[in-house]
């Protein structure tokens, strides 16, 4: 990524992360919002791997408002030449249902993909549901009787396809998530006196440390290898994204125990800053798809009658492949 | 709240496989599918330790696939670090019997490259890259294990050269090979500082005073021995590199050691053939053992290709390999005991002739993983290290 765009990413992020309207408006004002949408239409035209570094920037700095579901709903906008300028938009997380929604109560409209059709619909919160969320996701309705747009997908936009780029984009956000909290666990240990010493000079904490630094670095370079596969406009490499995608929900999962256990008490308190990526892992990583469900799709794909050989694909010819 | 920059604690940039890789690979598979089908190797798990065949080898040095990094005028070839991994992957994957070279290519020969003489260089390395001379490593002993500056074995200065004394021990293939590069005392430690003083040299092993001996391991096989130097008198040139300068020379060594495939690839071959009795048996529970597994060996061996990349750099990337290597030997557990849960679900009589001798083979060669080549408990100690925790 540009270094250009990277310092105005950075800053954006630390700056203006208190105020999510001023976040909001910088993020809109930047053309990150449009970052993956083409030049020719008004947008940023970013190559994706850059979108889904700023989606990682995000994660880390906690942003409160939907930037990597608008992203990746104005990808798909983009491919039906729409653009709903200055919208927030908010995903299906889980396959067509609209019982958990993330960011109901602030975003503008949902984006869902049914039958090849590309839908934008307004909607209404009825439910606060899942305390796991951090960010008021719910239970919503959609509004009016009709989508405000329906326009036939691009056929290699499929259901599958809208499910992939989502697990990316959760990817990219439980990466970030687990590399900050390698940070601050490391900042916190080195910090805190027990014995008389700091708690990361004690092996079992280092030991500690270092399943989280293995964790985050295999989840980390699953995420940066799947990121290169999907091209703009084309249906990306699925056995890629599975494997990016089972290994950070996996991997979040244990670093989170891991982080809270070298914190000690504080880390299971609200106040304590490491609650906030807490929150958001235990969502991100069942987000279209949590490890179980991606591990069982790739463990069939190699045991299927017909299914090509574990050597062919993983040292593959053509790389294209996990 | 504000975002405290986060450090990025390890390095593991992305390598694209080149064009060149990709025909490489596919030689090497089509040269490989030929000898297992005309009977000149049967698969083996942990064949780089285990499976040994000094023939093999030599077929793999008339081809070009060892040495491959080093000079055209030792003997060597030239290529990448990305294309010397090509060719170890597809060894590793089918399970090939490269053991009896497996150190001279991966490390020795390297050695002897950077801090050899010339006559050394010229004498020794076109042989290794044959696959006709091989290699053994002294570095552990019996009071110097994970605490290798500790060893005992000394060398003194002598009119003609060096007289080297002490034991060694753990030297895998010793007893096949003709040259050890063992770390030798040559001068007292500066108080606690025990890693000044140290030495390698480069020994002959058919020298005079040169006794090995075999230690079986845990199935009954001799693959690592000790070795005693009972006062060897060496050349001046045995002497590798400069003299006091053993130590830094060592932990050069030790990342040629730890961070090739071999660190996660050593029972692939055991999943690779479970997989196809495997095929249309396993509910979707079975399944997710198994896609768990095929993620983690897709985060290793993107990992690992970043190190060979990193190599070819001129970079070395010694805690990133130590990180690698941690994972992966895990991984190699669960393989094991993940292939052997799953394929519990089909009778032992449906399984394919050479599974079940494959899977008890993968068992037995299993615990020493976290042990050779550095320890876990090492290995996290380097990473902790270079997260600021020491
Ligand atoms: C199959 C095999 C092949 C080998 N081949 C070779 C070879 O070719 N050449 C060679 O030189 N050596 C070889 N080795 C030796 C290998 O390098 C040593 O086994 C290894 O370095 C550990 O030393 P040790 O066995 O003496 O165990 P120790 O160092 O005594 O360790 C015993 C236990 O204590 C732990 N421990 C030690 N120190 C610490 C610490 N500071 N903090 C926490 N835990 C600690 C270790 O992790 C281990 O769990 C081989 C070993 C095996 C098993």
């Amino acid at each position: 990524m540009e270094k250009l765009i990277e310092d105005t990413a950075a800053r954006i992020f630390m700056e203006q992360t208190e105020d999510a309207n001023k976040l909001w408006a910088a993020l809109e004002e930047s053309g990150f919002t449009r970052a993956w949408v083409p030049e020719s239409l008004d947008g940023f035209g970013l190559p994706l791997e850059d979108g889904f570094e700023l989606i990682r920037m995000s994660a880390k700095a906690l942003t409160a408002v939907p930037f990597a579901e608008t992203l990746l709903a104005n990808y798909f906008l983009a491919t039906v030449d729409q653009h709903l300028p200055g919208a927030k938009f908010t995903l299906c997380t889980t396959t067509d249902s609209l019982d958990n929604i993330p960011f109901a109560d602030s975003a503008d409209y949902l984006l869902r993909l049914e039958r090849g059709t590309i839908e934008v619909w307004r909607f209404n919160l009825v439910d606060q549901v899942n305390e796991l969320s951090g960010n008021s996701a719910g239970q919503i309705i959609l509004e009016g009787e009709s989508p405000v747009i329906a326009a036939a997908a691009p056929d290699w936009l499929s259901s599958n396809v809208y499910e992939q780029m989502g697990a990316l984009v959760r990817s990219a956000q439980l990466c970030g998530a687990m590399e900050h909290i390698l940070s601050i666990t490391l900042q916190y240990t080195s910090a805190r006196q027990q014995f008389g010493r700091s708690l990361a000079k004690f092996q079992a904490i280092q030991l500690i440390l270092t399943r989280i630094a293995a964790q985050t670095a295999s989840s980390c370079a699953a995420l940066q290898y799947a990121v290169m596969t999907p091209q703009l406009s084309q249906a990306p490499d699925w056995i890629a994204i599975a494997c990016a995608k089972a290994k950070a929900s996996a991997a979040a999962g244990l670093v989170v125990t891991d982080a809270i256990q070298a914190h000690g008490a504080i880390g299971y308190t609200q106040e304590y800053m490491l609650s906030n990526y807490i929150h958001r892992i235990w969502r991100w990583r069942e987000d279209f798809g949590g490890e179980t469900y991606w591990q069982i799709k790739i463990g069939q794909h190699y045991t299927q009658p017909d299914s090509g050989s574990l050597i062919e694909d993983i040292f593959g010819q053509t790389n294209t492949k996990c | 709240m504000a975002v405290t920059s986060s450090m990025n604690h390890f390095n593991f940039p992305l390598a694209p496989s080149t064009e060149a890789e990709n025909s490489l690979r596919a030689e090497v598979r089509e040269f490989l599918q030929d000898e297992i089908k005309t009977g000149g190797f049967t698969p083996g798990a942990d064949c780089w330790m285990s499976e040994s065949c000094p023939e093999f080898s030599a077929k793999l040095g008339a081809r070009g696939w060892l040495g491959m990094v080093w000079p055209k005028k030792y003997g060597g070839h030239e290529r990448s670090p990305l294309e010397r991994l090509v060719v170890t992957e597809e060894l590793l994957a089918a399970g090939a019997p490269v053991a009896a070279h497996w150190i001279a290519d991966r490390q020795t020969g390297t050695q002897i490259l950077r801090f050899g003489s010339e006559q050394q260089r010229q004498s020794i390395l076109p042989r290794m890259a044959a696959g006709t001379c091989f290699a053994a490593i002294g570095m552990s002993e019996p009071q110097a294990g994970s605490d290798l500056a500790a060893v005992q074995t000394k060398a003194d200065k002598i009119p003609t050269g060096w007289r080297l004394s002490g034991r060694k021990i753990w030297s895998t293939g010793a007893h096949r090979s003709d040259y050890m590069i063992v770390l030798a005392r040559t001068s007292p430690a500066d108080g606690r500082n025990r890693q000044v003083g140290l030495s390698q040299f480069l020994v002959p092993l058919q020298a005079q005073g040169v006794e090995i001996s075999g230690i079986k391991d845990i199935a009954g096989n001799v693959h690592f021995n000790e070795t005693l130097f009972d006062g060897v008198e060496l050349e001046a040139d045995a002497l590798l590199g400069l003299e006091g300068n053993g130590w830094a020379q060592c932990m050069g060594e030790l990342v040629l050691e730890r961070s090739g495939p071999e660190r996660f690839l050593s029972n692939f071959v055991l999943l690779d053939r479970a997989l196809i009795s495997l095929r249309g048996q396993l509910d979707k529970h079975g399944a997710a053992i198994l896609g768990e597994l095929i993620t983690t060996l897709n985060a290793l061996r993107l990992m690992s290709r970043s190190i060979a990349r990193q190599l070819e750099n001129g970079l070395s990337p010694d805690t990133e390999a130590a990180l690698v290597k941690l994972i992966g030997n895990s991984f190699e557990q669960d393989v094991v005991t993940r292939v052997r849960q799953l394929l519990s679900t089909i009778p032992r009589d449906q399984w394919p002739d050479e599974l079940a001798p494959m899977l008890d083979q993968s068992i037995f060669r299993l615990p020493p993983g976290t042990l050779r080549g550095g320890t876990s408990e090492i290995l996290r100690g380097m990473i902790a290290r270079q997260l600021g925790m020491r």
